[in-house]
């Protein structure tokens, strides 16, 4: 691509990269943890 | 008093560029991809390209710089190009999608047009910018009419592929470079006042 002659030269430091993140893939295969089991409270 | 040179230097900026560019959509090995157009490099999903100076594939006026350095360098032709100029971009597209039939060693599927975020070090030139670090921002998938030459592919079934980049992908339904310009300058002043 012509973009002509260079002018001037400078750093970019994006403070987060403008790169979309990985998105987790879902195992089906992974087990669900159980919920926690509550201990009666004394009163 | 001297300081210790620490080897490294505040940032000129924190936004990166944002500037137009061509891509070749190619067959990858689990859907489509985007290729630059007129240097052998795939695009990766979901990480930025770096650019290297393959030195020896010097297009600038000059003589090839000799020296290893850093891509990009004001005194070589090396970096990955974007322009601010959405007419120089179509005019590109134009041509990329007339000419090619395959890169890479893969099928070319269609072209695509779009804006790209760049940053690191970036030399700014009279219409456009070379950057060391690039992602695409929003891309446009452009229908098989527009330059003259049969798509494998839909507009749509490449833009369903390319959203695996994670960026807003679009099937454009022009058949002109005017038609683009046209419907892009208007969702760039719609978006402007929104």
């Amino acid at each position: 691509m012509e973009i002509g002659s260079p002018e001037r030269q400078y750093e970019i430091e994006p403070l987060e990269e403008p790169v979309p993140r990985e998105e987790p893939a879902e195992d089906p295969t992974r087990e669900r943890e159980p919920a926690p089991t509550l201990e009666p409270v004394s009163s | 008093m001297r300081l210790p040179d620490s080897g490294s230097r505040a940032p000129d900026y924190i936004d990166p560029v944002r500037g137009w560019r061509t891509w070749l959509v190619v067959q990858g090995h689990d859907g489509a991809r985007l290729a630059s157009v007129s240097f052998p490099a795939l695009w990766p999903r979901r990480r930025r390209l770096s650019a290297e100076c393959g030195r020896g594939f010097h297009t600038g006026a000059g003589p090839p710089l000799r020296v290893e350095h850093g891509a990009p360098s004001m005194d070589c032709s090396c970096g990955i190009y974007a322009t601010w100029n959405l007419e120089r971009a179509t005019q590109i597209a134009d041509c990329a999608t007339a000419r090619f039939r395959d890169c890479l060693g893969r099928a070319v599927l269609g072209a695509a047009l779009g804006e790209v975020s760049l940053w690191g070090t970036v030399v700014q030139c009279a219409h456009g910018w070379r950057a060391a670090f690039a992602y695409p921002a929003r891309i446009y998938v452009l229908a098989p009419s527009f330059g003259r030459r049969a798509q494998v592919a839909t507009g749509e079934e490449l833009a369903r592929d390319l959203a695996a980049y994670g960026v807003p992908v679009e099937a454009l339904e022009c058949a002109s470079t005017l038609e683009i310009r046209r419907v892009l300058g208007d969702e760039r002043r719609a978006d402007r006042a929104a």
